[in-house]
């Protein structure tokens, strides 16, 4: 009978040590709360649910201890990760983060945004293009910024794309300038930084867009686009794609796969195709995309002054961006004497749509007549190319 | 400042480099989009040049007809507004983004289509409104 009991005490208390309770830090059950957070924000409050429901889903589960679905250490030690070793010895995560790693999920997303655009408001206001440049501005200040805090050279790159305001855009350069050697911050961080502030743009932007307007320029209203026949519609994403490409090569693959899932969408004999790319696979890729994601965000990772340091770098990004689209806006106004609402300037940042309906919304309360969403639509696409432009320079200068 | 280099190792990434990544970053994405509007302006220009000129046409005919049709300017904008108001509050706005929104309002037998566009929304599905605007 002792015997027994020696037994069962022993098996409970071996079954006991193995368990997820036994083997957990106070690290991971931080970043297990804060996937209870952003669950929070994704369902109740409705924040970005699509991407942020995935993201803190796999962080739930990258941080559940001793469940094995994903290995950060067979991503660190080698200058080039062995699929063979991921494949048999990786877990579920592991495998899927292999679409990010070798940069084909992010592309694919573009594929499927580009099928769900209409560049109409910018072809028929190609100025629009300037307040989408102008918006990549603080990529380029924050890239100072990184420098000044002590990163390297591929992790400045990294935190800086932030200020684009694009997911997608951010992965992808992180994943290819982070890709080899040991760096303090990973994919996963930038990720994690971008969507938090891609969800918070209601809150973000605002405040700089009526700090930096008056109430008259606020209240401009602007006269109607012309309208964008069809063959301008066809040749708007194969002239985009072969200037970009000719001209910065490394963002050929992003703005390609925008411009492609754009052509599928507006020469109407694709149908079946860009319905393929703006729901089946870009669900199914938004999916893996953002459970890989949270799979990356790793407790011993992510804890830590560094990811404090990219969290504080990626709010200035997207303040300065916000900022520089909104100050050129501005001057356009000025040049156009008062023609160009300059709060369609803050719509630069990409984030599409929701930085165009910020300036909706402004607009309104400046004077409920008016309706900027059309003209702010402009800005947002060309954000959204600028912002992939913008990356294939720090691809080029941070390899 | 000492206390800040102190904890900040700032010599990682040498000035040079820094100031030359940010300036030529930023000059070449100006460029690349400066290039960009030229070019569409010119494609704009080639392939739709009758029609801009129809869309400034239309746009003025309507308000010469708007102003001349019960000389009631103030009427005229306010009907204007209300189908512009209606168009944007539309469940665009909310969660039901997924269907497709269609406005159509006579004021008599020619259609002057004043507001087409169409956009992505909340990254689901695109959405397209039309307010077929007929004085």
């Amino acid at each position: 009978m002792i015997e027994f009991f020696r037994n069962f005490t022993e098996t409970i208390k071996g079954l006991a040590m193995s368990s997820g309770l036994a083997g957990m830090s106070w690290k991971e059950l931080v970043m297990i709360l804060i996937s209870f957070l952003f669950l929070y924000l994704a369902i109740a409050k409705k924040f970005e649910p699509l991407l942020l429901v995935p993201i803190a889903f796999g962080m739930l589960l990258t941080n559940l201890p001793d469940a094995g679905l994903y290995h950060s250490e067979l991503w660190e030690s080698s200058e080039n990760y062995n699929v063979g070793r991921i494949l048999k010895e990786g877990g579920l995560l592991d495998i899927i983060y292999i679409g990010i790693k070798s940069g084909i999920f992010p592309p694919l997303i573009f594929l499927g945004i580009g099928a769900m655009s209409d560049f109409a408001p910018l072809i028929a206001n190609p100025k629009s293009f300037i307040l989408g440049a102008a918006a990549q501005g603080g990529i380029f200040l924050t890239f100072a910024g990184a420098a000044l805090l002590g990163f390297s050279k591929e992790e400045c790159g990294s935190i800086a794309i932030i200020g684009g305001a694009d997911g997608p855009t951010s992965i992808f350069v992180s994943s290819r300038l982070l890709s080899s050697g040991n760096y303090d911050i990973s994919t996963g961080t930038i990720a994690l930084a971008a969507y938090t502030y891609m969800a918070l743009i209601p809150v973000i932007q605002p405040p700089i867009m009526k700090l930096l307007t008056t109430e008259k320029e606020r209240a401009v209203k602007m006269k109607q686009l012309r309208d964008v026949s069809q063959r301008e519609k066809i040749i708007f994403p194969i002239a985009v794609t072969l200037i970009t490409a000719m001209i910065i090569p490394d963002a050929a693959v992003l703005i390609g796969m925008l411009m492609l899932g754009n052509l599928f969408r507006e020469c109407k004999v694709c149908s079946r195709l860009a319905d393929t790319a703006s729901n089946s696979l870009m669900n199914i890729i938004t999916i893996l995309l953002g459970v890989s994601v949270g799979a990356t965000t790793k407790a011993d990772k992510i804890l830590n002054f560094d990811f404090l340091k990219v969290i504080l770098l990626g709010a200035l990004a997207f303040a300065i961006g916000t900022a520089c689209g909104i100050l050129i806006g501005k001057l356009m106004y000025r040049i156009s004497g008062g023609k160009i609402n300059p709060l369609i300037g803050s719509a630069g940042v990409s984030a599409v749509p929701m930085a165009a309906r910020m300036s909706e919304k402004v607009g309104l309360k400046a004077n409920p007549s008016n309706h900027l969403l059309m003209h702010a639509m402009g800005p947002n696409v060309a954000g959204t190319i600028g912002s992939a432009v913008a990356a294939g320079v720090l691809l080029q200068v941070c390899q | 400042m000492k206390w800040y280099l102190d904890i900040y190792p700032v010599a990682s990434i040498s000035i040079n480099y820094v100031t030359s990544v940010v300036f030529t970053g930023l000059f070449v994405v100006l460029i690349a989009l400066f290039i960009l509007i030229w070019i569409i302006g010119i494609i704009g220009k080639i392939v739709n040049p009758q029609k801009n000129k129809n869309i400034e046409h239309i746009e003025e005919s309507k308000i010469q007809t708007l102003k001349n049709k019960d000389n009631k300017e103030s009427l005229n904008e306010e009907i204007y507004i209300a189908i512009i108001s209606a168009v944007c509050s539309l469940p665009f706005f909310e969660d039901d983004i997924n269907k497709t929104h269609k406005i159509t309002v006579t004021l008599n037998d020619n259609p002057h289509p004043i507001w087409t566009t169409s956009g992505l929304l909340d990254a689901t599905k695109p959405f397209y409104f039309n307010s077929d605007f007929k004085s």
